[in-house]
């Protein structure tokens, strides 16, 4: 009677760790947390292991042009981050509120579902002409800083890289742009690489700008958690 | 004759004016990638099983005033005398919802809390001085 108390004793105290999910993130890690919307929330995988994707994640094809496989690189300098680099940035970055997630996809995706912690500014408002609101407002979100009336000398001093020069535009100050991850549909998907090229060609520092390119259809095929906005 | 050819001049140049006036709005009326983008949008979803749910939620949403509970380790005090960092890297694996809170305070007043930690290893004490200084910014 005593052997069989303590044996459950043993068994009960172990089946904590020994719960572990079947299917996990990463190799000892049922979950990823992060905020979204001012919720805690869990990303998890689908713990079935006979699921399959349903919905249009699970088409092949698609019209190309537009829908054209994208490179993995997608512009200099600009690192390509996969799903682990992603949860990293989840945790430390977004986690310190010191970079941001973009769904750069348009509303009409972004409604439809999106990876917590993503906020969304859709590709379309960073080709807006320099003194769209729209635009003003989205990079300061990121950390830039509008300039005004600035001289020719201090321009001049800035092209030779003094005063935070390499940071800085006739229109914006980026010396305190955060880190921004930015994903759409997938490797199959234009709209986070032309919100990327446009961040570049407004001076975004190449350095604090990253590629999430598996994007939804990857986060789909891992069965990772997605949230309906504003649900 | 003379004014046939003017009249057929002057109808000519509303032609040509009216014709390019139009430019600009068959342009802005269609854009091809974004009609696309959008048709597509309309037939597509996520799957529903990979949706949120109960289980992807903490009991008690992390609210600036109404947290006290991680849900994720049954512990009630943080190992003693451990190093600033040591007593990040703790907070992160055994209490991540206090982490996330702890890593938006400033340097100054992360360092506030790791000083109270080393009075008072106890993480209900170390969440409740994290949420006032969180409040106070």
């Amino acid at each position: 009677m005593m052997n069989r108390m303590v044996l459950f004793l043993v068994v009960f105290f172990l089946a904590g760790p020994l719960a572990a999910l079947e299917v996990q993130v990463s190799e000892g890690r049922d979950q990823v947390q992060v905020i979204h919307e001012g919720e805690l929330v869990k990303i998890r995988r689908i713990q079935d292991l006979n699921h399959q994707i349903t919905g249009g994640f699970a088409k092949t094809s698609r019209k190309c042009p537009p829908f054209c496989i994208q490179p993995l690189v997608v512009a200099p300098g600009v690192e390509t981050v996969a799903e682990l680099e992603l949860f990293a940035f989840m945790e430390d970055e977004l986690a310190g509120e010191e970079g941001f997630l973009i769904d750069a996809r348009v509303t009409s995706w972004f409604e439809k579902g999106t990876i917590p912690g993503s906020i969304n500014i859709p590709f379309t408002v960073f080709e807006l002409k320099p003194d769209d609101p729209k635009l003003v407002e989205a990079l300061q979100k990121l950390g830039g800083k509008k300039r005004t009336d600035v001289s020719d000398f201090s321009r001049s001093l800035e092209s030779l890289g003094l005063m935070g020069g390499d940071k800085k535009t006739d229109y914006w100050d980026f010396n305190q742009a955060r880190e921004v991850v930015l994903w759409c549909n997938g490797p199959w998907c234009g709209q986070s690489p032309r919100a990327i090229r446009a961040l570049l060609e407004l001076g975004y520092p190449a350095e604090k700008l990253k590629y999430y390119r598996g994007g939804m259809q990857m986060w789909q095929v891992f069965g990772l958690t997605t949230v309906i906005p504003g649900s | 004759m003379v004014v046939n050819s003017r009249y057929t001049g002057q109808c000519l140049t509303r032609l040509i004016l009216l014709f390019v006036c139009c430019i600009p709005l068959v342009t802005l009326a269609s854009d091809p990638y974004m009609d696309a983008l959008n048709a597509e949008a309309d037939s597509v979803a996520v799957d529903p099983a990979s949706e949120k749910q109960e289980a992807n939620v903490f009991d008690q949403a992390p609210t600036l005033g109404g947290w006290s509970n991680d849900a994720q380790s049954m512990s009630q005090d943080l190992p003693a005398n451990l190093e600033q960092e040591d007593f990040e890297e703790s907070l992160k694996l055994n209490f991540y919802g206090s982490y996330i809170f702890y890593k938006r305070l400033d340097d100054a007043s992360q360092a506030k809390v790791y000083e109270y930690y080393q009075d008072n290893p106890s993480i209900e004490l170390v969440r409740q001085r994290i949420m006032e200084l969180k409040k106070s910014r």
